[in-house]
């Protein structure tokens, strides 16, 4: 297990460079100047020339992929065009809270979609199998910052239970964790549905009835696990989708993250901010697939024994 | 046949409904093997018999199966009547079941031996440790090496796979063993050695056993009673030898004209016409009627009964053949 | 001998099959009522979107400062916006832009995912191993993350829009067109197609096509509805269609500052956007089980 680890950490790196140059090539293409941005419409254009040149924009682009490269490996994510910080220091304080909304999102919604998506698929075709899938197809079929904003109508607004928006104690949390598990709640509950009809159809659930164990037993011991297997690798879908909504959810409730932050710096066009805001993203997503691959990979005997050692596999044959 | 049956069917009926079709699977099946005895269910894929063998256990798949009727009695005690929580201790312990397919039948997640043990607990009230125990020798008495029992099923050939499914099946010394095509999705070699291994396990373990196939070498092999089984009813039954010497049924009949044969002298096998009927229409009359070289109008009037020509020897037809192979 | 029998009516019944299949389909999804639910609020959306313009009951750029921020009544079905427009007659109109955005975009994303994904399916090995890892490199970044940034580099309005939400659309329709033509290529009857003397284009018409068709309408479906759902995203972060352009999402986003005090103003075209996601996620499920192949037995 610890090699299977280990080789899917070292698989990661050529990922995330490869992200990195990605987004890179992509800003390279966004019109407009930072140069004219920083200076004003005012400035001249030696003015401008100079400042271009200071920041390296005159450069091509492999150099200045390069660089990036370079700085990026020595973890500086660069200067915010708009409020001259570094960039490091701006999003190590965003983080946290990025992190904290859209990692509680995905447990809660995991620990309340799978068990309504199995109970849906145990009770199939039964009153209780409506009513929980009625609930995700709704789920779905809402944008989660609508959702939010019903929340807050209903929570802050009306009833005031709640503050609408902020950061501060638990209170706080309550809507954004709510709104932003919800998309990732009823795509589980389906997935979970799905794949648990399929598995409890299958010969070996046929075969644990058959040895006389009791129903539940049967779908505890044999049918989730197996079942598990499609939800954990639908988890990564999940993630993205709570991550890109997560973002929605912040300005939503001005929560002060990365999201936030990169819809500011979207609309001040600071666009190396925007650089390192999707990097980052992109480095905190690449790194929650890894975790469920290793998921995958402690459910799945199959997926464990591809990378276990040689001499084992040999040893077996023999 | 005498009348201490163990295990008695009398006019099982079952159909799969769903919101487009009606197949019916199985129609008005009784039939009963006395303890001990081998009773062939042959049929060709699709003709009910694994419907059959599931219904007995009452493992069909609801929705879309529908047990219309009839009663299924071992040792006198009606299955269908049981409740559930009683249905359990039968499935098992006495009735258990070796499936068709052994590539789909062990659960890819559990370790191979635990697949074993767990049936042996849930029935005996035994520990852990010796649930393993029991185990370990079920696998040792199929030709595995205990070692491997904390193995996962994808490390095992097909051969061995049903090999452990067997294990399965025999791990509490059932009194019926259905064996639904037990030896289809293996090699032919391997097909001698679990049939070997089956028979030498049923002569020691006097259980009673339904083997299902379409192999009539196999049923020539290891039978003692055959049913002939052609959609969804039973055409004919007998012993093994009032089969094979008097199939009289012209279902039989064709069957045995499609076996090579190396004593005669024919140099061609004659195939049976046409295709098996279409499961999804209600017929009345002979269903092999479309496909009969012998069937008259009278055939599709009405329902064939099933009449007695020798005793024990029983065909549904109208005009059942006299020939001695 | 019955396994051959049952191979033998598959050929001969291969032609016969492919019309009544349409047919079939239809038939079984006619027969879901949650389908039908679906597919008939779907066409009146579509409705909206071709005749918005003539059945909207206001002109819907008509400004009335004497009658802003009015709740629904049934002089204004969803009540009027900051500048006194008839909500209503505007999420009429503005059917088009949201249909075309789901619609656009699927456009532009299945196009690049058919190239794509076949080469990467066809050609094999090396060309599939680059493919592959760049679509790693791609898929590493969240979707909506993608379509943000793809929109900020875009620029504003509708094409862009579309553009943003279609290309970032690739990546997936690519995988999953190759996954499907993978799992094709090794299955047999490309095999006895190919035993038989089949051309290539005639694999790939006959064989390999059709069978790739359900995935692809299946994903389709799912993806007008996430480029709907996407694109009102866009909308809120102020990246997508522009107002005084009656864009659903840009509606949403136009109310968000007055929610506390006038919610309906944004309440509404969320709601409007909900039933059209729950119209096509209706339609979607209905399709998924009516193409099952596991249930045309």
């Amino acid at each position: 297990m610890l090699r299977y680890i280990l080789k899917r950490l070292l698989l990661i790196i050529p990922i995330i460079v490869g992200s990195i140059i990605l987004v890179f090539t992509i800003m390279y293409f966004c019109p407009g100047d930072p140069a004219t941005m920083i200076l004003g419409a005012e400035a001249t254009e030696e003015q401008i020339y100079e400042l271009r040149e200071k920041m390296g924009l005159n450069d091509p682009y492999i150099v200045r992929l390069g660089r990036t490269l370079w700085s990026y490996a020595r973890l500086d994510l660069g200067t915010s065009y708009v409020t001259g910080r570094p960039l490091t220091e701006e999003l190590a304080l965003r983080i946290p809270n990025t992190l904290r909304l859209s990692l509680i999102g995905i447990v809660i919604g995991l620990l309340i979609g799978i068990p309504l998506g199995v109970t849906s698929a145990v009770h199939h075709d039964e009153p209780i199998d409506y009513i929980g899938m009625l609930i995700a197809l709704v789920g779905i079929s809402m944008p989660g910052f609508w959702f939010a904003m019903l929340m807050v109508t209903l929570f802050a607004v009306k009833l005031r239970w709640l503050p609408p928006f902020g950061v501060g104690g638990i209170r706080y949390w309550i809507l954004p964790i709510l709104s932003s598990c919800l998309g990732g709640f009823a795509g589980n509950a389906r997935q979970a549905r799905s794949s648990m009809l399929d598995v409890l159809t299958s010969d070996y659930v046929v075969m644990a009835r058959a040895k006389g164990l009791p129903e539940k037993e049967v779908i505890w011991k044999h049918a989730l696990p197996n079942a598990m297997l499609p939800i954990v690798m639908m988890i990564g879908g999940a993630m993205a989708m709570s991550i890109g909504g997560g973002m929605i959810i912040e300005t939503v409730f001005a929560i002060p993250g990365v999201g936030f932050f990169l819809a500011d710096s979207i609309s001040n066009r600071d666009y190396i901010a925007i650089q390192s805001c999707v990097v980052v993203i992109g480095m905190v997503f690449t790194l929650m697939m890894l975790v469920t691959d290793l998921m995958m990979a402690a459910i799945d005997p199959r997926i464990k024994d591809q990378f276990s050692s040689r001499k084992r596999k040999k040893a077996k044959k023999v | 046949m005498s009348n201490e049956k163990y295990l008695e069917v009398k006019n099982l009926t079952v159909e799969y409904v769903t919101s487009e079709e009606t197949v019916y699977a199985v129609n008005d099946v009784s039939f009963g093997i006395e303890k001990g005895k081998t009773l062939g269910l042959v049929g060709e894929t699709g003709a009910g018999k694994t419907t059959i063998a599931r219904s007995i256990l009452r493992i069909l798949p609801v929705p879309p199966a529908v047990v219309k009727g009839g009663e299924i009695l071992l040792n006198g005690k009606n299955l269908m009547e049981l409740p559930e929580s009683e249905m359990c201790k039968v499935r098992g312990r006495d009735v258990t079941m070796i499936f068709q397919d052994p590539m789909t039948a062990l659960n890819p997640t559990m370790r191979v031996g635990d697949q074993i043990a767990e049936v042996i607990l849930h029935h005996e009230n035994l520990s852990k440790k010796e649930g393993r125990k029991r185990a370990e020798e079920m696998l040792e008495m199929v030709g595995i090496p205990a070692e491997r029992y904390e193995e996962y099923p994808h490390q095992f050939s097909g051969g061995m796979k049903q090999r452990v499914v067997i294990a399965i099946a025999l791990a509490c010394n059932p009194d019926l063993l259905l064996a639904d095509e037990p030896t289809t999705a293996l090699d032919v070699t391997i097909q001698a050695q679990v049939l070997e291994m089956m028979r030498d396990l049923h002569a020691r373990k006097n259980m009673t056993m339904i083997l299902i196939t379409h192999d009539l070498g196999v049923v020539a092999e290891m039978c003692d009673d055959v049913a002939i089984v052609y959609g969804g009813e039973i055409v004919e039954m007998g012993t093994l030898r009032d089969i094979f010497k008097h199939p009289s049924h012209p279902y039989t009949v064709g069957l045995f004209g499609a076996l090579p044969d190396l004593e005669s002298d024919r140099h061609r096998l004659t195939p049976i016409e046409g295709l098996p009927i279409d499961p999804t229409l209600q017929i009345t009359g002979c269903k092999f009627k479309p496909r009969c070289p012998y069937a008259t109008e009278e055939c599709g009037k009405a329902a064939v009964q099933a009449q007695e020509l020798t005793p024990g020897h029983f065909c549904k037809c109208l005009y059942p053949r006299k020939e001695v192979r | 001998m019955t396994e051959e029998k049952t191979i033998g009516i598959g050929v001969s019944e291969a032609p016969a099959k492919k019309q009544s299949q349409f047919l079939a389909v239809l038939k079984r999804l006619s027969r879901r009522p949650t389908a039908v639910v679906g597919g008939a609020l779907f066409l009146v959306i579509v409705f909206c979107a071709i005749f918005g313009d003539l059945i909207a009951p206001y002109n819907y750029n008509q400004i009335n400062m004497r009658e802003v921020y009015e709740t629904p009544s049934l002089r204004h079905l969803f009540g009027t916006d900051q500048l006194g427009r008839d909500i209503f007659s505007r999420m009429l109109v503005g059917a088009k832009y949201t249909l075309s955005i789901g619609i656009g975009s699927q456009i532009i994303a299945l196009t690049g995912g058919l190239i794509v994904g076949s080469c990467a399916g066809f050609f094999g090995q090396t060309v599939d191993n680059i493919i592959m890892r760049i679509l790693d490199v791609i898929q590493s970044i969240p979707g909506m993350i993608m379509n943000i940034v793809l929109a900020a580099v875009l620029g504003l309005g509708l094409t862009p829009c579309i553009l943003a939400m279609g290309i970032g659309g690739i990546s997936g329709t690519s995988r999953m067109v190759r996954g499907n033509i993978l799992k094709i290529r090794k299955s047999e009857f490309v095999d006895a197609a190919t035993s038989i003397n089949c051309s290539t284009p005639r694999i790939i018409a006959k064989h390999v096509l059709p069978n790739i068709l359900s995935p692809i309408i299946i994903s389709v479906t799912g993806g007008i509805g996430g480029g709907i759902m996407g694109a009102s995203g866009l909308s809120y972060l102020g990246l997508g269609v522009q107002p005084p352009h009656p864009e659903w999402g840009a509606m949403l986003s136009g109310g968000k500052d007055v929610i506390q005090t006038y919610p309906h103003v944004c309440l509404m075209p969320g709601l409007v956007i909900a039933v059209t996601m729950l119209s096509i996620n209706l339609m979607g499920d209905g399709l998924r089980d009516a193409l099952d192949p596991k249930l045309k037995k």
